[in-house]
């Protein structure tokens, strides 16, 4: 059975390159690639960066549902946009869109913008589907570790995320049971919004404990193995630079430079 | 460093702070922002939903400090990006945080910050001065967001679709957060100072 810190998020275990590859690599990878696909305002671009994701999503092999699934949640903001742009098309370029040159110029505009946001769905779920939650916040403090010479508590900051992390799935599960319990309880089948307002109150104390009670759980358990904030911390996952790191890295990057400079 | 002899926070209030404390504190508050945004309400004008989290928002910047409120929407905002569903119903994603209204989740840090820093220097003691650092934190919420936005939709259309529909949602929270932060203050400054750890600045 999948562990529930897996099952709640969207990670989907596959033996690939994508899964294999380093999580803090990953993470600037995707920052690189987001920055792309959001600043970048050629179609030609966006379309580049779309075929490196689409590249990665067959190299992760990440059945085609997942995207779909994703798109399909996205659809408000997809159909927002465009309706609004649209709108506003409509409204004040009308005029030139008479003489034929404005409405090519925005539907090319209404294009970016949808392929824009389609890149960073695509990218939102490679990066979710093949990396570890856990994994992401230990890549995170590896990355932003250059940081502490600001005097920022990077090593501090990256303990706190994973144990976030690993906390909130417990936290969805309690509040789960504590709702179902309720609902038994209450003996009514059909809920109403004005239902769940009112469970939300005798929801929030005994989760209120539980929090407590876990973070008692927590202490000991990081006592128990020798922990002291601020010190260094040795780490199961360890950072790596092999091959496909550096090619990762470089596809990205000369993307993120094609996409801004050249093209 | 977490030797501190009065309070200048509400979260300083429940005592002496280990860094155990701090971590429940900061987790939870990240989690209850995430709870908060699961009951969302939608405009059919705009993509950007309508939720209670500024209030949580504001809220947990005056209580926790700048520090700690800061490091709790970084673990929410990374919680939402690594694909637990804690954004506004439901929703998690990179592409959520880079789409239309991120500019909202991101402005989240800021506000806070902003507010913590203002409620370190005591702006969370009276009703007035809580409203004025809402106001700061606001702004800089709705900057970010409006930046973003811009991204995305045509100009003329930015304030109607990002900024008016919830300017009076947004002052009733800020006064709901002025209202409660002083009284919280005053209830638990004084069973704090019994205590021996409560606020004597006033």
């Amino acid at each position: 059975m999948t562990p529930t810190y897996l099952s709640l998020g969207r990670f989907l275990p596959r033996q690939s390159p994508l899964h294999r590859l380093d999580a803090g690599v990953k993470l600037v990878s995707v920052v690189l690639l987001a920055t792309a696909a959001v600043w970048s305002r050629s179609l030609l671009a966006q379309a580049c960066v779309a075929s490196l994701l689409l590249l990665g999503f067959a190299a992760a092999r990440l059945p085609a549902s997942v995207l779909l699934r994703a798109l399909r949640g996205a659809a408000w903001l997809l159909l927002f946009v465009a309706a609004a742009n649209l709108l506003w098309a409509v409204v004040v370029r009308s005029l030139e869109w008479a003489s034929g040159v404005g409405a090519v110029q925005h539907a090319s505009d209404l294009a970016l913008l949808l392929t824009r946001l389609f890149n960073l769905v695509l990218l939102s779920v490679l990066f979710t589907a093949t990396t570890v939650p856990v994994d992401v916040a230990e890549g995170l403090a590896r990355v932003l570790r250059p940081l502490e010479r600001l005097r920022l508590p990077v090593h501090d900051l990256g303990m706190l995320l994973v144990l976030s992390l690993s906390f909130v799935p417990i936290f969805f599960e309690e509040a789960r049971h504590l709702t179902a319990a309720h609902r038994v309880k209450m003996g009514r089948v059909r809920w109403g919004w004005r239902d769940r307002m009112r469970a939300v109150v005798p929801l929030v104390v005994p989760l209120f404990l539980s929090v407590v009670r876990r973070g008692d759980e927590l202490a000991v358990a990081l006592d128990a193995r020798c922990f002291r904030p601020g010190r260094p911390r040795t780490s199961l996952v360890r950072a790596r630079i092999g091959v496909l790191e550096v090619t990762s890295l470089s596809a990205s990057a000369a993307v993120l430079v094609a996409a801004l400079w050249l093209l | 460093m977490y030797a501190q002899t009065r309070a200048r926070t509400l979260a300083d209030l429940a005592g002496g702070a280990t860094w155990m404390r701090e971590v429940v504190l900061v987790v939870g508050t990240s989690i209850a922002i995430g709870a908060v945004a699961q009951l969302e309400i939608r405009l059919p004008w705009t993509p950007v939903p309508v939720t209670l989290q500024p209030l949580a928002v504001f809220i947990a910047g005056a209580a926790l400090g700048s520090r700690r409120a800061a490091a709790a929407i970084a673990a929410y905002l990374l919680q939402g990006a690594v694909g637990l569903p804690v954004f506004a119903g439901g929703a998690s994603g990179v592409a959520h945080l880079l789409g239309p209204s991120g500019g909202y989740l991101f402005g989240f840090l800021p506000a806070a910050f902003a507010i913590g820093f203002l409620a370190e220097r005591g702006w969370d003691r009276s009703p007035v001065r809580a409203f004025a650092a809402m106001c700061v934190g606001s702004s800089l919420l709705f900057v970010c967001g409006l930046l973003q936005l811009a991204v995305y939709i045509p100009r003329d259309q930015l304030l109607a679709a990002g900024l008016y529909p919830f300017v009076v949602g947004d002052l009733l929270k800020m006064a709901a957060a002025a209202a409660l932060l002083p009284a919280a203050w005053k209830l638990l400054g004084r069973t704090g100072a019994a205590l021996g750890v409560g606020d004597r600045v006033g």
